[in-house]
């Protein structure tokens, strides 16, 4: 599978591991971390909040998050909103399922990769971000994030790859 | 809190120039394999997801917007 990020092999290996490591920083923090669809829930990247930093959005969605994550490992190497496609200032289930590239086998799924549930258009949408070990972080509510299996959803549709 | 952050990140210091946050601190060397998770963040693991409550849907942008106070 050609990278979607464009980076190198030891890029990708460094952009993954940044990305992981905000979804735990998220996970860890997350009686800190709101659920809301408005707009704040793009503070983590409009306010430039890296996770190596220690630093975290206090208010994300599922997408939000998960596009947080990923763009706090390709942010690091400047490439450009290969989530969303929207200038890494919007983005949702939506325009995710329409970029990056799908993951054809789940035993290829790679720490960073994203899992989407439900119906990515409709009023279902939902993503996490896969952190290793078949397990997800997922933020779909105001409890989350939450560590699970990639599973934890009967209606898992498919994984994608952004890094 | 130094556990909670995976124990395989570390900065390359000898990356090209396209590394744009040089002074990521370096981490433990020991990499796990990749399809891992740190032992510790076991312990968050989740073991009836049934009892967590459901997740929102996601909704597009616009609408997002539009529930912006």
């Amino acid at each position: 599978m050609a990278s979607v990020s464009g980076l190198s092999a030891p890029h990708r290996i460094r952009a993954r591991d940044l990305a992981v490591q905000a979804a735990f920083m998220g996970l860890r923090h997350a009686p800190s971390l709101h659920y809301t669809q408005t707009a704040k829930r793009w503070e983590g990247i409009s306010r430039g909040l890296k996770a190596w930093r220690g630093e975290y959005p206090h208010f994300a969605d599922c997408s939000a998050f998960a596009t947080w994550c990923l763009w706090n490992g390709l942010d690091h190497y400047g490439v450009r909103d290969v989530v969303n496609g929207q200038a890494w200032k919007a983005g949702w289930t939506g325009t995710m399922v329409q970029h990056g590239k799908q993951v054809q086998h789940e035993s290829n799924v790679l720490r960073g990769d994203c899992a989407h549930y439900g119906d990515p258009v409709g009023h279902t949408g939902h993503v996490a971000i896969c952190v290793g070990g078949g397990k997800v972080i997922s933020f779909g509510s105001e409890a989350g994030p939450f560590l699970l299996p990639i599973h934890y959803r009967s209606d898992f549709q498919q994984i994608r790859r952004y890094i | 809190m130094r556990w909670f952050v995976p124990r395989h990140i570390r900065h390359d210091r000898d990356d090209s120039g396209m590394d744009r946050n040089e002074d990521v601190p370096d981490l433990d060397d020991d990499r796990l394999p990749a399809d891992d998770i740190p032992p510790e963040a076991q312990d968050f693991l989740v073991a009836d997801p049934e009892k967590i409550p459901p997740d929102e849907g996601d909704f597009d942008a616009e609408r997002k917007e539009d529930t912006d106070g």
